[in-house]
């Protein structure tokens, strides 16, 4: 359900998590554009299967709706994410272990293989500074750069309703943003 | 007028040139660029080749649409809209089986055996389901639609019982659409659920052929 919309693509997540708090469930929906994609992948390089990581996701943000009022820095939000994330697949996982569940048959639920799984501790603040960068610019940078099957700049520009010379130039100018919003570590 | 030297390549010219978006002669000037670069030069081309190393490396995968409904529900239920969840029996309205006019169509790709594909209907309430049913190599597969009214909540998990155990989809859609595959056994029974909607469609006495 929508009520209202916040988002003009330049929202800060502090502003979100305002709307939120006031019961504005297009701020909600904004912040999790922002934010699912990342737990989602936390959970899943956890070595979660699909639906496991699907659970992860809803409770990590169930805790975030039951922590909304108590959350004391929102700046921090993107790590308080990753770290009740990360929580959560882990338990998932041991409770998996100890279960002994037979991975499903029809493959839609296999978790990564264990070696493919690289070390989430390592680059993580990448994806939180990635979550940091305005709608449009999030977009575009997520498409073209963390998408499993990339589009064309042909298919972004119709996409994203740009003129196709703008994709190129806007990459940059996007890309040169969250370096400063990382603060030029990699 | 004093001289500063060659002009810094911009960061767009440094991310196509690692790009290869470049072409030939343009990347050549620019090789020759680097090579005589500043700090602050190398230092952007140093960060664009993490970067793009990375990024290849950590792709983002996007949650199954059933997440954000159960968490636009949850939202709702924190402030104060929630409600309650609602059961329906599905009845069965259509079996392409008995269709006389489709009864020759119904073995053209299935396994004999387990009398597939064929298409059932059925209604709950104002919602329309459809499955279609086929069967390979002692599995069943049961795809479908759910036709509902209510727009907040078009995304359906679908779980699927057969000789006393399930086997659950998440995979769907904003169109309603499921499958469940791979399924061992006879399905006994269809549940739907889209956190609003409980539907309960029985299928013993539906899947013999």
């Amino acid at each position: 359900m929508r009520t209202r919309a916040v988002d003009q693509g330049r929202h800060d997540v502090s502003e979100l998590l305002t709307g939120c708090r006031q019961g504005d469930a297009g701020a909600w929906d904004l912040l999790l554009d922002r934010f699912e994609p990342l737990v989602f992948t936390i959970a899943r390089r956890e070595g979660l299967g699909m639906e496991d990581a699907a659970d992860v996701t809803q409770t990590t943000f169930e805790a975030l709706l039951a922590q909304l009022d108590r959350i004391q820095d929102d700046g921090q939000i993107s790590y308080w994410l990753m770290t009740v994330a990360r929580r959560q697949a882990w338990r998932q996982r041991t409770r998996r272990q100890r279960e002994r569940l037979e991975p499903e048959p029809n493959g839609r639920d296999q978790a990564p293989e264990l070696g493919a799984i690289p070390d989430v501790g390592t680059n993580l603040w990448l994806y939180a500074g990635l979550a940091e960068l305005d709608a449009p610019c999030r977009e575009l940078i997520q498409s073209l750069y963390f998408a499993p099957q990339p589009p064309s700049y042909a298919e972004l520009a119709d996409r994203m309703g740009r003129p196709l010379g703008s994709i190129g130039p806007t990459r940059a100018r996007c890309l040169r943003r969250l370096r400063e919003l990382l603060r030029d570590a990699l | 007028m004093t001289s500063h030297g060659p002009a810094r390549p911009t960061f767009r010219q440094l991310l196509e040139w690692a790009e290869g978006r470049l072409d030939p002669q343009a990347a050549a000037r620019l090789e020759e660029q680097v090579a005589g670069a500043d700090e602050e030069t190398r230092r952007t081309i140093t960060w664009i080749r993490s970067f793009l190393e990375e990024s290849r490396r950590q792709p983002l995968e996007g949650a199954p649409p059933i997440v954000r409904q159960r968490l636009r529900q949850a939202f709702a239920g924190r402030a104060g809209a929630a409600q309650e969840v609602e059961r329906l029996v599905a009845e069965l309205t259509f079996d392409s089986r008995l269709d006389p006019e489709l009864v020759g169509v119904r073995t053209v790709s299935g396994d004999e055996e387990y009398g597939g594909p064929y298409q059932l209907a059925f209604r709950a309430g104002a919602i329309d389901i459809l499955v279609d049913v086929s069967a390979s190599s002692g599995t069943y597969l049961l795809e479908g639609q759910v036709f509902a009214p209510d727009q907040a909540a078009e995304v359906w998990v679908v779980t699927a019982e057969y000789a006393g155990t399930t086997r659950t989809d998440i995979g769907g859609d904003e169109l309603g659409s499921f499958s469940v595959a791979g399924i061992p056994g006879v399905p006994q029974r269809l549940s739907l659920s889209n956190g609003v909607l409980e539907i309960d469609i029985p299928l013993a006495g539906t899947m013999e052929g």
